[in-house]
């Protein structure tokens, strides 16, 4: 039996890809937040599902709802897939992560199965281009749509450009963001001092750009006095905050810890001795 | 047995589409899935006009229980039955096509979950939604899985739910609240078409499908509990798609499909611990089904791979990442509930009294509806039962279906122990499944001219006691929905069907707003990650809203049934580490209704408070200069008693 991909089918395949290279250009920057929600709609409930199902089962001839809701159902699969992979491992679960693994997935599983209709409609030697023309008055847009249906090498073309360009450029963006989280918390901690009455004054500053909780601690064994803030810090941007301790005083050795997250950082002398 | 598949096909009529067990479409409603007819539009339209003013007096009710006025509550039930009637009634005539009852069943499943919505439509509400925004808010703030969360273990190690919800935030820019809105939302959806569909090749008949449709949303869980922020939420909807993607594709060729199966899969068992061990079962007991009555066919041997697969991945997910799960399921759910029904059943423990809650009943007409719908599953559930068995050699998935819907008796049977409650409800959601598809094959033999001629006398009397042609359809209508009812009012307790009114008059049932305040300022101005002691309804608001780390239910009870700063009770703030207390004195105004607890079950009085908290439980807090109080709002409290928790203080000890 000769399968055929439906114009629309292969028109679609392209446009993921197109779509998913451009989210992962785009990662990181913040556009208007109609697009980001239209796009960020397209990109968790529907693309990836789409393009995983026209990639893992080429064959498959669904009923258009019964497409729409295998698309989403895996679209959420791959959502939640991707956010394992990136939030589980160092990399870490942020928009960028999370745009660009759901962008690579996509591109390439358009560019696969993009490949693999061609290669059936080579098999069969009855690609979408050679379904029969209906005699219809040339329009704009029927010339456009004919035009995709022959075009089909076109559509393998941008499914395999995007696939390379999300996959090549994501990978290293990832790589990027792993070796950021590698390296431990992007803060430096600038020091501690002693304060009269007793108190104990913490400067942070920041390598990175981000919005994050931190919070300053003053141990002696346990938590005894401690504080949190949520700041949001510019490369280069210093932070202070000023911990008052319970009086009257009753330790000499006072560690101060930051915390960002679920990980402690240690601040440089965090021995401080109070008089 | 081709009489049996003649009658079977013969269920549908003119609009109907009988389907293979698991194959494609046997016969052919495209025509009908292109385009309907006008009169099939006018249909949908109407029914669409009902369940949109249905909502709207849902939404009234719900406005008005807002603002204390409890004398339009009937408009909630007008509302829900302006909802479901019509679409029961049209989706199972013979005139609606296939495309039409799946459309009508998206729109009863959609619009069920708007009622929750319109009850809570600025945030999230209720205890368990607040049980995972912690873990979202987690996620959100560490850009890491699996962060220990206080109120709950089991909801980091399984963060399918969130992980999908954080993606969708990041993605788009919408708050979490309206990610997760969107994402339950749309899991609905799926939920809903995935579970029309298998209902559709288990029962070969549209009409069927559209019936267990109808028999799964009278669950007692499907209105509230099913549309809540939470992880089963997901998992169900994703496993109903497991099953009918199985269905679908274990005679294509190729790897990719069973690849999809396998994501799939995987998905499921990282979101949610029981529908993992369910989808399994569901998975196998198809399997061996299939190969008693088909042999080792590849479509079997495919199924049986995915079964094996969806077995070994939920234990080696338990065994090696999602450890606490374990003692929460046993230790803290099953174990309680079937030592408590074994119990029972031995008659060491006297019955629970259904419909009551803290000395106060549900309307009789409610009580009468949960029982006659119950009632008229036991009834119905036998015939649909010999009816699935006389065609099993050549369904098997019937088969399987019926092994389910045959468990639902039993699953009553804990509902009369205190600790079987849960068990008994959450069952509901997988039981309902076979139960549906079981009663909506029964559904549509009693709607449809086909009944009337069974080759079965018995079952031939029974249908011909069913009123006339057109008649019958009213009557089965009239059946589905007092089944309906009887769900809504077993599954929610009455007095939780309304939104409760702000500042009410006792202790209140729901979280009120002044608390999410205190929340918010324990959060900016005591920071996240301090350890709290407080009562059950506002932990997990301070929990997720506060970001604070509440201490158990069952240690802080202690600290509080004391009217003095006892040893003991210095003790228990000591070794629970508590830097915080925070008391909400409406205790001392009212009996807890639901939960009819105050901290914990097992606390002094259990669930049987006569009279109210005294303020001297809470007055020791601040008569002790070891204590400081850092908040006062109206009735709220907040305590600092670190000096006592760090033994930099000691206060006067007094007699407990």
């Amino acid at each position: 039996m000769v399968t055929r991909t439906a114009p629309w089918r292969l028109a679609a395949l392209g446009a993921a890809a197109f779509l998913s290279m451009v989210t992962a250009l785009a990662a990181g920057t913040t556009p208007p937040l109609p697009l980001r929600v239209l796009i960020g709609l397209l990109m968790t409930l529907i693309l990836p599902g789409f393009s995983v199902l026209a990639a893992a089962a080429p064959r498959l001839r669904l009923k258009v709802p019964q497409l729409a809701l295998a698309c989403v159902a895996v679209s959420i699969c791959c959502d939640l897939l991707c956010g394992l992979a990136v939030g589980g491992t160092a990399i870490g679960l942020t928009a960028t992560s999370v745009a660009l693994g759901l962008s690579m997935v996509t591109a390439l599983a358009a560019s696969i199965a993009a490949i693999r209709q061609a290669r059936a409609s080579a098999d069969v030697g009855a690609g979408p281009h050679l379904v029969a023309t209906q005699s219809t008055p040339s329009t704009p847009v029927s010339d456009l749509y004919e035009g995709l249906r022959t075009g089909w090498r076109v559509v393998l073309s941008i499914c395999t450009a995007a696939a390379v360009c999300t996959i090549v450029g994501g990978s290293l963006l990832l790589s990027q963001h792993a070796a950021v989280a590698a390296r431990g918390p992007a803060y430096l901690a600038l020091g501690t001092r002693a304060l009269s009455p007793p108190a104990v004054a913490v400067t942070v500053t920041s390598h990175e750009r981000r919005s994050v909780a931190i919070r300053v601690a003053v141990l002696d064994g346990k938590i005894v006095v401690g504080t949190w803030t949520r700041i949001h810090l510019r490369p280069g941007q210093t932070w202070t905050a000023r911990v008052k301790l319970p009086s009257p005083a009753t330790f000499e050795i006072v560690h101060t810890s930051l915390y960002i997250g679920s990980s402690t950082i240690p601040v440089a002398g965090t021995a401080v001795r109070i008089g | 047995m081709q009489k049996a598949e003649a009658l079977l096909s013969s269920l549908g009529d003119q609009g109907d589409d009988p389907i293979a067990v698991a194959g494609g479409p046997r016969g052919s409603s495209e025509k009908q899935l292109v385009s309907p007819s006008g009169g099939q539009l006018l249909w949908t339209a109407a029914v669409c006009l009902s369940s949109s003013v249905g909502l709207g007096l849902v939404a009234i009710a719900d406005a008005a229980s807002r603002q204390g006025d409890g004398k339009l509550s009937f408009l909630f039930w007008l509302g829900l039955l302006g909802i479901f009637v019509p679409t029961a009634h049209r989706s199972l005539s013979g005139s609606c096509g296939r495309s039409e009852r799946l459309l009508l069943a998206l729109m009863l499943g959609s619009a069920m979950y708007l009622v929750k919505v319109a009850a809570a439509p600025t945030g999230f509400s209720f205890i368990d939604e607040f049980i995972h925004l912690r873990t979202l808010q987690d996620i959100l703030r560490t850009h890491h899985l699996f962060t220990f969360n206080p109120l709950l273990a089991a909801s980091s190690v399984y963060p399918g739910l969130e992980t999908v919800t954080s993606a969708i935030a990041d993605m788009t820019g919408l708050s979490p609240f309206v990610a997760g809105l969107l994402l339950v939302g749309v899991a609905r959806l799926v939920f809903t078409a995935s579970f029309f569909y298998v209902a559709e090749q288990v029962t070969g008949s549209s009409r069927a499908a559209a019936g267990a449709t109808l028999v799964y949303a009278s669950n007692p869980m499907f209105l509230f509990w099913s549309a809540y922020f939470s992880y089963e939420n997901l998992a169900l909807p994703l496993a109903a798609f497991v099953v009918w993607w199985i269905a679908t594709t274990r005679r294509q060729p190729g790897r990719g499909p069973l690849l999809v199966g396998a994501v799939g899969v995987v998905a499921v068992t990282v979101t949610h611990h029981v529908a993992g061990f369910a989808l399994a079962a569901v998975l196998v007991a198809w399997w061996v089904a299939e190969r008693i009555v088909r042999g080792t066919q590849p479509a079997v041997r495919r199924l049986g791979w995915m079964a094996a697969l969806s077995l070994v991945v939920p234990i080696g997910w338990m065994a090696t990442i999602a450890r606490p799960a374990i003692a929460y399921l046993w230790s803290e759910n099953i174990y309680p509930g079937i030592s408590q029904t074994v119990a029972l059943v031995q008659g060491h423990l006297a019955a629970r009294t259904l419909y009551s809650s803290a000395g106060s009943a549900a309307p009789l007409w409610e009580r009468l509806a949960g029982f006659g719908g119950v009632a008229i599953l036991l009834l119905l559930l036998p015939i649909g039962v010999y009816y699935a068995w006389t065609k099993h050699s050549s369904r098997p998935a019937l088969l399987v279906a019926a092994g389910v819907a045959a468990l639902y008796p039993l699953s009553l049977i804990p509902r009369l122990a205190p600790d079987g409650v849960a068990i008994s409800g959450r069952s509901s959601e997988y039981l309902y499944a076979g139960l549906g598809c079981i009663l909506g094959m029964v559904a549509a033999m009693a709607s449809g001219p086909a009944a009337r001629q069974h080759q079965t006398r018995w079952l031939r009397w029974l249908f011909r006691l069913v009123p006339g042609k057109r008649r019958s359809g009213l009557a089965v209508t009239a059946v589905l929905t007092v089944v309906f009812l009887g769900g809504v009012t077993v599954g929610t307790p009455y007095n939780k069907l309304l939104p409760e009114p702000a500042n009410p008059v006792g202790y209140p049932s729901a979280v009120q707003p002044d608390v999410f305040a205190a929340a918010a300022w324990a959060r900016t101005n005591l920071g996240p990650g301090r350890t709290f002691a407080t009562d059950a309804l506002d932990a997990p608001v301070l929990g997720s809203f506060g970001e604070q780390n509440p201490i158990s239910e069952n240690l802080a009870f202690p600290i509080f049934f004391s009217s003095t700063m006892s040893q003991a009770v210095v003790h228990d703030i000591r070794s629970a580490g508590v830097d915080y207390i925070f008391v909400d004195t409406r205790m001392s105004l009212g009996t807890p209704i639901n939960p009819s607890y105050y901290f914990s079950p097992y606390e002094p009085g259990g669930s049987h408070h006569a009279h109210p908290l005294p303020s001297s439980y809470w007055a020791k807090f601040g008569a002790t200069s070891c204590t400081s109080l850092v908040y006062f709002a109206g009735p709220l409290r907040i305590y600092d008693v670190t000096a006592i928790a760090d033994g930099l203080c000691v206060p006067a000890i007094r007699a407990g």
